[in-house]
C-alpha cells in the first residue's frame, strides 16, 4: 500500500537528534578503525587471540544477540501475539542459564581451540566435513540475515520521518556502508571494543524506551487494553485461539538451545573466552540478555499495540475497517510508535542505542559468515597454501560481497512469514544439522563422518519451511512442524549412518 | 487470565531490573577487560604468530 507520508511526518525527532546520531556514528567507526592496528593475525582477527574476560563477553554476546533487527521482529511478535509471547524469552533466557550451569556443547567446543564450528567438524571428521559444513553454515547465516538490512532501514526511515518509498533504498546503502567500513578494518578486536560502548548505550537506551512507552502507554492498562484486544490468547501460548501452541513453544525451546549453544555468533564467544569457567560464566550472566532481549522489544511492540488501536488515524492504516484494504506492515508500528512519544533528545539516543544495535550485530555476522568461507572452504579447497594476508584480504572481500547481497536480497524477496519465523527457519538449515554433529561429535565415540554427512545434508530440509518454497511446491506446512521434524531427521540420520558406516579405527579423530 | 497476567508482569519487572544490574556491572568492569584485552594483543606485533589457531588438541 501507499504509506501515509503524514504518519511518519509526525515524529519528535529534530535536528538534536540527528546531532546526536552523527556524534555517535563518527565515534563507533573511530574505534573501529583505530582497533586495526591491533589486528595482525588470523586469530586476532577472528577470535581476539582468546584474551576475553568475563564482562566484555557479556557485553559482546549480549549487543550482538541483540540487534536493531532483534528488536523489530520481536516488537512485531508482541504486537502480534501479546504478551503470550513472553514465553519465549522465558525459554530462551532458561535454557541459556542452563547452558551456563553445565557448560553444554559450549565448554567441549572450546576445548579443541578451534577458530569456527566447521573447523571442528575437520577435527572430528575430516576435511570433507568441514568443507561441506562451511558451505552450508554460510549459506544458511548469510540467507538468515537476508531481511536485516531492509527491516532495519524501516526502523530508521519511520523514526526519523524521512520521506517513505525510495529513501528506504538509500537508508539501505548508507547502513551498510557504515557498517562494513569497521568490520572491514578491525575484525574481532573491533568488534569486541564496539560491543562494548554498544552495549553501554543500547542498554540504557532500551531501559529508557520501556520507561517511556509505560509511562505513555500506562503499565497496567498496557494489560488491560491487551485483555480486551486479545483475550485470554494475549496471555496464554497454549491458548486454542492464539498463535503459539505446544509445538511452537517446542520449537522456541530448541531455538533458545541452539541460539546460543549452537548460533556461530554466539558460539564465537566461547571460542573467545580465555578459559572454560569464563565461557560458564559468560552464558550463565547472559542468560539475562537473552531474557530481556526478547522481553523489553515484546513490551514496546505491545505498548505500539495499544497506542495505534487508541489512534483513530494510525488504527485506520494499520487495521483498516474496509475490506480489500491493505493494512500498513505492522513493522513500521514500533518506530512510528517510539517517533510519537519520545521527546527530543531522547529519541537521538535511543536512536544511536538502536544504530548501535545495528552495527553491533552487523560487525559479527560479518565477521563470521565470511571468515567461515575463508577458514573452512576456500583454505581447506586450497590445501591450507593461502599465507595469512591473504585470508584477511579475502575475509574482508567477502564482508562487502554479503554486504551488496543484503541489499539486493532486502528489496526482491517476498515472503508471508513473520520475520522471527522467516529467521528461525532460514538459521534451522544449518543448526538443525549442526545440533546433530556436535552432539554426537562431543558426546559420542561411535559418532562417524557417514554419520555427520548425512546430519548436514538432512538439515538442509529446513528450507521446506519458507513461504515462497511451499508456494512453489503447492504445500502449507507450520513452520515449527518443520524446524521440529527437520531436528529429529538429523538426529536419526546421524546414529544410523554412524552406526551403518562407522568410521575406521585410525581415521577416528577425537570423541 | 488473571494468574497469567500476574506472571507476566512479574517477570518483565524482575527481568529489567536484573538487565539493569547487569548493565550497570558490565559497564563498570567491561572497561577494564577492554584494556587487558589491548595488552594481550600488543605483543604479537613484535613476536608475529601463526596464520592458523594452535593445533593442541582439547
Amino acid at each position: 500500500m501507499t504509506i501515509p507520508a503524514e504518519i511518519f511526518a509526525r515524529t519528535n525527532f529534530g535536528v538534536l537528534d540527528w546531532a546526536i546520531v552523527g556524534v555517535y556514528l563518527l565515534v563507533s567507526v573511530g574505534i573501529g578503525v583505530y582497533a586495526r592496528s591491533f589486528v595482525n593475525t588470523m586469530d586476532d582477527f577472528v577470535v581476539a587471540k582468546r584474551s576475553v574476560r568475563t564482562a566484555l563477553g557479556i557485553a559482546s554476546m549480549s549487543s550482538t544477540e541483540l540487534g536493531l533487527i532483534t528488536v523489530m521482529y520481536s516488537a512485531q511478535k508482541g504486537f502480534v501475539g501479546g504478551f503470550a509471547a513472553f514465553h519465549i524469552a522465558v525459554v530462551a533466557g532458561v535454557v541459556t542459564l542452563l547452558v551456563g550451569l553445565t557448560g553444554f556443547l559450549v565448554v567441549r567446543l572450546r576445548a579443541y581451540r578451534v577458530l569456527t564450528i566447521p573447523e571442528f567438524y575437520e577435527k572430528r571428521f575430516g576435511r570433507k566435513t568441514r568443507i561441506l559444513g562451511g558451505c552450508v553454515l554460510a549459506l544458511a547465516g548469510i540467507l538468515n540475515m537476508g531481511m536485516f538490512l531492509k527491516v532495519e532501514s524501516m526502523f530508521i526511515v519511520a523514526v526519523t520521518g524521512l520521506e517513505p518509498g525510495a529513501t528506504l533504498t538509500t537508508v539501505m546503502v548508507v547502513l551498510m556502508s557504515l557498517a562494513l567500513l569497521y568490520t572491514v578494518f578491525g575484525g574481532m578486536v573491533s568488534d569486541m571494543v564496539t560491543d562494548y560502548l554498544q552495549f553501554v548505550v543500547l542498554a540504557f537506551g532500551l531501559l529508557a524506551a520501556c520507561w517511556f512507552a509505560a509511562s505513555e502507554v500506562g503499565f497496567d492498562h498496557a494489560f488491560q487494553a491487551v485483555a480486551v484486544l486479545k483475550g485470554e490468547a494475549g496471555f496464554n501460548p497454549v491458548a486454542a485461539e492464539g498463535a503459539f501452541g505446544p509445538a511452537y513453544m517446542a520449537w522456541m525451546a530448541f531455538l533458545g538451545l541452539v541460539s546460543c549453544a549452537v548460533w556461530p555468533t554466539a558460539v564465537a564467544r566461547a571460542l573467545a573466552a580465555d578459559s572454560g569457567a569464563t565461557v560458564k560464566r559468560i552464558y550463565t550472566w547472559s542468560s539475562i540478555g537473552f531474557l530481556t532481549r526478547f522481553l523489553m522489544p515484546y513490551f514496546l511492540g505491545i505498548c505500539a499495540l495499544v497506542y495505534v488501536t487508541e489512534q483513530p488515524d494510525l488504527k485506520a492504516v494499520f487495521f483498516p475497517a474496509r475490506p480489500g484494504t491493505q493494512a500498513l506492515d505492522n513493522l513500521y508500528a514500533l518506530p512510528v510508535f517510539l517517533s510519537h512519544i519520545l521527546p527530543a533528545g531522547v529519541i537521538g539516543i535511543v536512536v544511536a542505542a538502536m544504530l548501535a544495535a545495528l552495527m553491533s550485530t552487523y560487525d559479527s555476522y560479518f565477521l563470521t559468515w565470511s571468515s567461515v568461507i575463508t577458514q573452512d572452504v576456500i583454505a581447506p579447497l586450497t590445501g591450507d597454501r593461502i599465507g595469512m594476508r591473504a585470508r584477511i584480504l579475502i575475509t574482508r572481500l567477502l564482508m562487502v560481497g554479503i554486504g551488496v547481497y543484503l541489499v539486493y536480497w532486502g528489496l526482491f524477496y517476498r515472503g508471508r512469514e513473520d520475520i522471527w519465523d522467516y529467521m528461525a527457519v532460514s538459521g534451522a538449515i544449518y543448526f538443525t544439522g549442526a545440533f546433530a554433529v556436535m552432539l554426537g561429535g562431543l558426546y559420542w565415540k561411535r559418532a562417524s563422518s557417514t554419520g555427520a554427512t548425512l546430519a548436514i545434508l538432512s538439515g538442509c530440509s529446513a528450507v521446506l519451511g519458507l513461504s515462497p518454497v511451499q508456494d512453489a511446491l503447492g504445500v502449507r506446512l507450520p513452520s515449527a512442524w518443520v524446524g521440529l521434524a527437520t531436528v529429529a531427521a538429523s538426529v536419526v540420520v546421524m546414529i544410523a549412518g554412524s552406526l551403518a558406516f562407522p568410521d575406521r579405527p585410525r581415521a577416528r579423530r577425537r570423541g | 487470565m488473571a494468574g497469567w497476567i500476574v506472571l507476566w508482569k512479574a517477570v518483565f519487572l524482575a527481568g529489567t531490573a536484573l538487565f539493569f544490574g547487569l548493565a550497570v556491572w558490565v559497564t563498570a568492569r567491561g572497561w577494564s577487560d577492554v584494556r587487558r584485552m589491548f595488552s594481550a594483543m600488543s605483543p604479537s606485533r613484535k613476536t608475529g604468530s601463526t596464520t592458523r589457531s594452535s593445533r593442541a588438541r582439547p
